[in-house]
């Protein structure tokens, strides 16, 4: 089974933090729902809608087969993820478990495929108060 | 040095004023010229891409198209003027990042900012030209970019052509290119092209230049080539060019190899020594300076030693030199010369003197010359050594063997015309019959030949060297006979016993010289040996 690496993990939880302290200004959609609408943003631009719907639909393959409360979530159309959970009943966290684990993945298959440097530099362009400088992400997720 | 730092004017000269009238014509039109990133295209470009220029990078699968608009997108663009990368049904840009970042000119920082990847495949897909167009228009508009490149354009022409047709298409073609350069934009479609789709494209029509990339298969080489079909408003180096994929992009070879419109250097009368006197006297008092010197002979006649003597001989004299050989690696070549007494070590380790090994299959003669032009630069070198051409040849790729005499001809003429000697050797096989240069028929490229032959005297094959030719002085026409020893290279004084067909390697002797001795003792039977 391919694992998120702890500091792909990491790196998830500083992007899922960042956006559940926005998202209580923003409204009440799930923190790896909104990770993931900016990151389409971006990588729809020069991925195409369908690039990325792909590269996402992958990471859920994966997160899924490591969290299994991922069950019920699933693509749209347009790449939007529908049918996440905000409560796993940790009340310290903002976000579940297997919202870690999806975008965990989703910068792990970044990393393997466009390398750490490119990756850094989509996650610095689009949460520019990001820094995961202080990780290393070798070769993204672990087969 | 930033890309825009390296670009370059092209303003003609106004004509000198000789009357009121002429004084007052308005300049021209000023082409500035855009550094490509790719080493020697440039040079083969006349000096670079012409700003604001509509280009097609062409050819089959394989050759380099992409590759190439990426190093001129990353070599030009800057966040304020940044470079728009479309992305039309071909390799996405997941992989087109994945694979270009491999090479050396990929810079990550650029991207997003300097250069913007825009997938416009659901649009292909989706809308008809026009709203294609659009798609290209708004984000044009918005980024206001230096660079447009679109990758690739066939996908995008085929749909066109099928929905209206050929002239459509050329409408499509004109009205985008008069939008991209009204918007200051250098532009770039990239297709998938075969040669034979060159003729009565509407496209090619539109463009203002045509950049030819191909990719051939001879037996296990690949030799690939560019050609600039067509380049308005500047004069490019005509003829197909090889290009090089290595981890560092593209470099090109030109043709001419940097030497257009260079002035060659005036011939001098200067003298230069051999390092042996007897064959400097044999050559009226040494080559002349800037000379093609060609040794010719059988193996083991000492074509490298009397190479290694002309090499060791100028850097005595403080001449920097090259030796480039392709049969035995430098550290070997410089032990041999080590056994005749010469050094070749002390040089190097001076930096006089580089022993270039240029052995790698699939070599072409450009690059191969483009690495001994480099090394004569860098050392500003004096004197060159090719040992030999049986081994130059022997390392090119079969594809270029065909054009070994042409480029043999524009890489000495590119040497000797930068003012240096080179002393070329080539093997051949002694025959009984006929007394040849050189199996390459390129007598006519040498200014002087040494010809060196076996010849069977008295139960010894003994060394012959004869001057056969030299250009712009007098020689002397003796066939003198030479041993190789420690010390090298000897030419021993004239025999005294007469002989007549030395050229046949069979001579008759005329005239006996009593108890004349030979150069080297002859073997004699030991007295206990019965």
């Amino acid at each position: 089974m391919t694992r998120a690496t702890l500091e792909l993990r990491t790196a998830a939880e500083r992007l899922l933090e960042l956006e559940s302290s926005a998202g209580k200004r923003a409204g009440r959609l799930p923190a790896a729902r909104r990770v993931t609408d900016r990151l389409r943003q971006v990588l729809s631009t020069f991925l195409g809608a369908g690039g990325y719907r792909a590269l996402l639909a992958r990471a859920l393959n994966l997160a899924k087969s490591e969290a299994p409360e991922l069950s019920a979530v699933h693509l749209l159309p347009d790449g939007a993820i529908e049918g996440l959970s905000s409560d796993d009943g940790n009340r310290k966290r903002r976000f579940t478990d297997g919202e870690v684990v999806l975008v965990a993945h989703l910068l792990g298959l970044l990393v393997t495929f466009v390398g750490e440097a490119l990756m850094l530099r989509l996650v610095h362009d689009t949460w520019p108060r990001v820094s995961l400088s202080d990780l290393d992400f070798d070769e993204g997720t672990i087969p | 040095m930033t890309a825009s730092s390296k670009t370059k004017s092209r303003r003609p000269k106004a004509p000198k004023a000789t009357s009121p009238e002429k004084a007052s014509v308005p300049a021209k039109a000023r082409i500035r010229q855009l550094a490509t990133g790719v080493r020697g295209l440039d040079e083969i470009l006349g000096g670079g891409l012409p700003e604001f220029s509509f280009n097609i990078i062409g050819g089959a699968p394989g050759c380099g198209k992409t590759t190439l608009a990426h190093q001129i997108v990353f070599a030009n663009a800057t966040a304020a003027r940044p470079a728009l990368y479309f992305t039309v049904l071909g390799e996405s840009a997941l992989k087109m990042l994945r694979y270009q970042q491999q090479y050396s000119f990929f810079n990550p920082a650029k991207l997003n900012k300097a250069i913007r990847f825009i997938d416009l495949s659901e649009a292909v897909v989706e809308r008809d030209f026009e709203g294609v167009l659009e798609a290209i228009r708004s984000a044009v508009e918005t980024a206001r970019p230096s660079m447009v490149v679109v990758d690739s354009f066939r996908t995008m022409a085929r749909k066109v052509t099928s929905e209206a047709g050929d002239m459509a298409l050329q409408s499509f073609v004109h009205r985008r290119a008069m939008f991209l350069t009204s918007w200051q934009a250098t532009t770039f479609l990239i297709g998938e092209y075969t040669e034979g789709e060159l003729r009565d494209n509407p496209v090619f029509t539109v463009a203002d230049g045509l950049l030819w990339l191909t990719q051939n298969t001879e037996r296990n080489s690949v030799v690939r080539k560019l050609q600039i079909v067509k380049l308005r408003g500047q004069g490019s180096v005509p003829g197909r060019h090889t290009v090089r994929i290595t981890d560092d992009g593209m470099q090109a070879f030109s043709r001419t190899l940097g030497m257009v419109g260079r002035k060659g250097r005036p011939r001098t009368q200067r003298r230069l020594s051999t390092g042996i006197p007897e064959l400097d006297t044999m050559l009226g008092g040494g080559v002349f300076e800037g000379d093609s010197v060609l040794v010719s002979g059988p193996s083991g006649t000492g074509k490298s030693a009397i190479a290694t003597h002309f090499m060791t001989e100028g850097l005595r004299n403080g001449e920097p030199g090259i030796v480039a050989v392709f049969e035995e690696r430098p550290e070997g070549y410089a032990a041999r010369a080590g056994t005749l007494g010469l050094d070749l070590e002390k040089p190097q380790r001076e930096g006089i003197l580089e022993i270039l090994y240029l052995r790698p299959l699939d070599l072409s003669v450009d690059e191969t010359m483009q690495e001994i032009l480099d090394a004569v630069k860098r050392l500003k070198a004096k004197r060159l050594v090719i040992d030999s051409l049986v081994g130059f040849e022997m390392a090119l790729a079969p594809g270029f063997r065909e054009d070994f005499r042409e480029s043999l001809y524009r890489m000495i003429a590119a040497l000797t015309g930068a003012g240096v000697t080179i002393l070329t050797t080539v093997e051949i096989e002694d025959s009984f019959t006929k007394f040849e240069f050189s199996h390459y028929a390129i007598s006519f490229l040498t200014d002087d030949i040494i010809r060196l032959r076996y010849v069977e005297i008295d139960g010894q094959l003994r060394k012959l060297i004869v001057v056969v030719k030299m250009r712009g002085g007098n020689h002397v026409k003796d066939i003198r006979e030479y041993v190789i020893s420690d010390d090298g290279v000897a030419i021993i004084g004239p025999l005294q016993t007469q002989y007549s067909k030395l050229t046949t390697g069979l001579p008759e002797r005329i005239m006996q010289w009593s108890n004349e001795p030979a150069p080297e003792p002859r073997a004699t039977r030991r007295p206990d040996v019965k």
